[in-house]
């Protein structure tokens, strides 16, 4: 009997003392109690009947649930998790919930490849709302400078109005464009946020698909990142090569002019950069330590984020300043810091891709 | 056919329906349950203690037995437990339900025998 009572104690070491433990470990040694006088009574030996007592105890991890020991228990049990949520009742308590939390979903190859599709089929609607972002200053721009350098016959406040109405609309045709598109990704968020199990089949086709696409994405990039070294020209061509009065009026379309070559870059660049981007979510290659965004074509998210950024500051400080003549210098400093950052991060991408 | 042991896995999800079916008849104890489980099933199967202790506190929390404070014939403190209205509904349930799954596995099985 004394063997049973020791095997009891050495089982329940292992645990917090609760009042649920220690009930459960009464009841428990009244079973095993009577389990072992019902043996002895039926011809056992003494040996023989605690053999049996504790061949039949089970194994404590199924009390778990009930005990609220579950966090205690080591990992290495949580095989016999589902059998037991199985079971036909709902546990007693729910302290079960936060210690094992199931894996997420795999995902299927069907599933990886309509997400393909609806980005390769959005990638392009992509790149032009976030082109037209970056070109919605341009008509503004363009005409105020135009206006008060006396070039076109229009006042400067009709012209900071039309060019304000003209950056309203375009920006708001970008942001209804973006929305729809995440509208049709939505089904597949829990990909995007890398909340699924990868499987080694989808892993492979991912990157079969961006190894197809990749001299493509590296030729659309090279020619990316030459418009938007080359986007600083038009505004150092106008400054440097025309006389002062020239400049003064025309500086706003060189401006114009920067700012649609950065935009073209970037129609260039995103769509290409589909395959990889799906290829990268897929295989969630965000493991060297890097946020996952920031390593989902890096140049498109610091675009959508850099521009807007840039709007804002420019919208804040021409009204606030009172500076419509002024402010277009963002523009180009603007421009040729994004040439900067973008060819830096590709840089940076290549030498993490060879290292 | 032989005997063939049947793993606690596969069993598992079934011992609420042993145990409330057994409580419908009278209240009982837990070693008394478990004797009576092993009446019924013999050497086929041999549920353990904490698989049964669970499954009456699992029942117990779901409000499907009431537990009591009794005492053996010795005078030993026992707990007893009680089946419920709720229980009573819950077993008729799992009943059926229990009916419907034979029925389905079986006609797979048929087919794997045939």
């Amino acid at each position: 009997m004394n063997v049973i009572t020791a095997y009891l104690e050495t089982m329940f070491s292992a645990y917090p003392q609760t009042p649920r433990l220690l009930e459960a470990k009464a009841e428990l040694h009244a079973m095993m109690e009577d389990a072992y006088t019902g043996y002895l009574a039926a011809g056992l030996s003494e040996n023989e009947a605690v053999g049996r007592v504790i061949t039949e105890f089970g194994n404590l991890d199924e009390l778990a649930p009930q005990l609220g020991i579950s966090a205690e228990i080591a990992p290495g049990s949580a095989a016999s998790a589902p059998a037991l949520s199985a079971t036909t009742v709902p546990p007693a308590t729910d302290v079960s919930g936060a210690a094992k939390r199931p894996a997420p979903a795999p995902v299927t190859r069907e599933e990886a490849e309509r997400y393909a599709d609806v980005r390769r089929r959005t990638e392009p609607r992509l790149a032009l709302a976030v082109a037209m972002f970056v070109v919605s200053p341009a008509p503004l721009v363009a005409l105020v400078t135009l206006s008060s350098g006396g070039a076109i016959g229009l006042d400067q406040d009709p012209a900071v109005l039309i060019g304000l109405a003209c950056l309203f609309v375009v920006v708001v045709t970008g942001v209804l464009m973006v929305v729809r598109r995440d509208h049709e990704l939505a089904p597949f968020r829990r990909l995007a946020a890398g909340d699924f199990t990868t499987v080694p089949g989808v892993d492979r086709w991912a990157e079969a698909l961006a190894a197809e696409v990749a001299t493509k994405r590296a030729t659309a990039l090279q020619v990316a990142i030459g418009l938007w070294i080359l986007a600083a020209s038009p505004v150092l061509a106008i400054s440097l090569l025309a006389p002062p009065a020239v400049t003064n009026s025309w500086i706003g379309v060189a401006v114009a002019g920067t700012l649609l070559m950065v935009a073209t870059g970037l129609l260039v660049f995103i769509p290409a950069n589909w395959a990889q981007s799906v290829a990268e979510t897929l295989t969630k290659t965000d493991d060297d330590g890097l946020v996952g965004t920031e390593r989902r074509s890096i140049v498109g998210v610091v675009a959508a984020f850099y521009w807007p950024l840039v709007v804002a500051i420019f919208l804040a400080w021409s009204f606030i300043g009172s500076a419509w003549g002024v402010s277009w210098v963002i523009w180009p400093i603007a421009a040729v810091l994004f040439g900067a950052i973008a060819s830096g991060l590709s840089a940076l991408e290549r030498y993490r891709a060879a290292g | 056919m032989e005997v063939s042991m049947i793993s606690a896995d596969a069993i598992r999800g079934y011992v609420d329906l042993m145990v409330l079916s057994l409580l419908r008849r009278r209240p009982s104890y837990a070693y008394e349950l478990a004797q009576q489980i092993h009446a019924v099933t013999g050497t086929e199967y041999t549920i353990k203690q904490t698989t049964l202790y669970t499954a009456v506190k699992r029942l117990e929390g779901a409000n499907l037995v009431t537990s009591y404070a009794g005492a053996s014939a010795s005078g030993k403190p026992r707990t007893y437990y009680q089946i419920t209205a709720n229980g009573l509904e819950h077993l008729e349930q799992k009943v059926a339900e229990w009916r419907d799954t034979k029925s389905v596995v079986d006609r797979f099985i048929e087919g794997a025998e045939a």
